[in-house]
């Protein structure tokens, strides 16, 4: 098994992940917008959860995009 | 009563004052016949959408925490729904972790409560953003750091800390790599 990158919230301690922050979130998306799995960014469990219901909610309010790069 | 987070993201064409007026109106309605209370009121003003939203592309953002009786509640969103001039809104319950004081204090720019708590970060962005939210400020807090020798403690640690974590993360990788060679050793 390949070394497992620490989780970047559990690092800086961060309890919470903050759906307003959209420019972390950010890292966790795909170029397209997808959230990205936990094996890509090394995430824990608990945190991975949060980011991904954080993403949802600032998918809604419009700082992120639903699909990136698309433009009709 | 609840403590509650809310977002509202008005059209842009609105002028300040207008956004004002409508956010007395909707904060009346949490705290009518008592209990309610505005804790926290942060404007992130006009800022672009990730996507256009009923044809606009920019909007008003406002952020405001709040505690309020459920049914008041319920009336806002009432109210709110049938604002034309709102183009989106969400209220969530206000993570208990994170109490009302701490969270206004580094939230001047869009959502950096988090990462403005944080010291010794050792990613670039986070930084970078907490030093476009202090702006000047922090940028003379550091210049002043260099000048005296004396406080130039700070930017050691910080330098340490980032050029550890790195090399932290080289080693992980060299131990696994050691590893993998060692089992095809075995394998040969």
């Amino acid at each position: 098994m390949a070394f497992r990158k620490a989780c970047r919230f559990c690092e800086n301690k961060i309890a919470r992940v903050d759906y307003k922050d959209e420019q972390t979130l950010d890292r966790f998306i795909s170029d397209r917008g997808k959230i990205l799995p936990r094996r890509a960014t090394g995430t824990c469990a608990r945190h991975q959860r949060q980011v991904a219901t954080a993403i949802k909610r600032a998918r809604y309010l419009a700082l992120l995009p639903y699909i990136r790069g698309y433009h009709s | 009563m609840r403590d509650y987070e809310i977002v509202y993201i008005f059209r842009s064409t609105f002028s300040p004052e207008e956004v004002e007026t409508k956010l007395e109106r909707y904060h009346g309605i949490l705290t009518d016949g008592g209990g309610g209370e505005i804790s926290a009121l942060v404007q992130w003003g006009r800022r672009q959408l990730a996507y256009p939203i009923d044809k606009q592309t920019n909007g008003h953002y406002v952020v405001a925490q709040f505690t309020a009786r459920p049914e008041r509640l319920a009336e806002l969103e009432r109210v709110l729904k049938l604002e034309d001039d709102l183009l989106r809104y969400l209220v969530v319950l206000s993570e208990g972790e994170m109490p009302l004081p701490e969270a206004i204090a580094p939230t001047p720019t869009p959502g950096a409560a988090p990462d403005g708590a944080a010291p010794a970060t050792t990613d670039e962005k986070p930084e970078a953003k907490e030093a476009a939210a202090e702006g000047d400020a922090a940028g003379d807090d550091e210049s002043a750091a260099a000048t005296e020798a004396g406080d130039a403690e700070t930017p050691e640690t910080e330098a340490s800390a980032d050029g550890d974590a790195p090399a932290a993360g080289e080693d992980a990788e060299a131990e696994t790599e050691d590893a993998d060679s060692g089992d095809e050793e075995k394998e040969a």
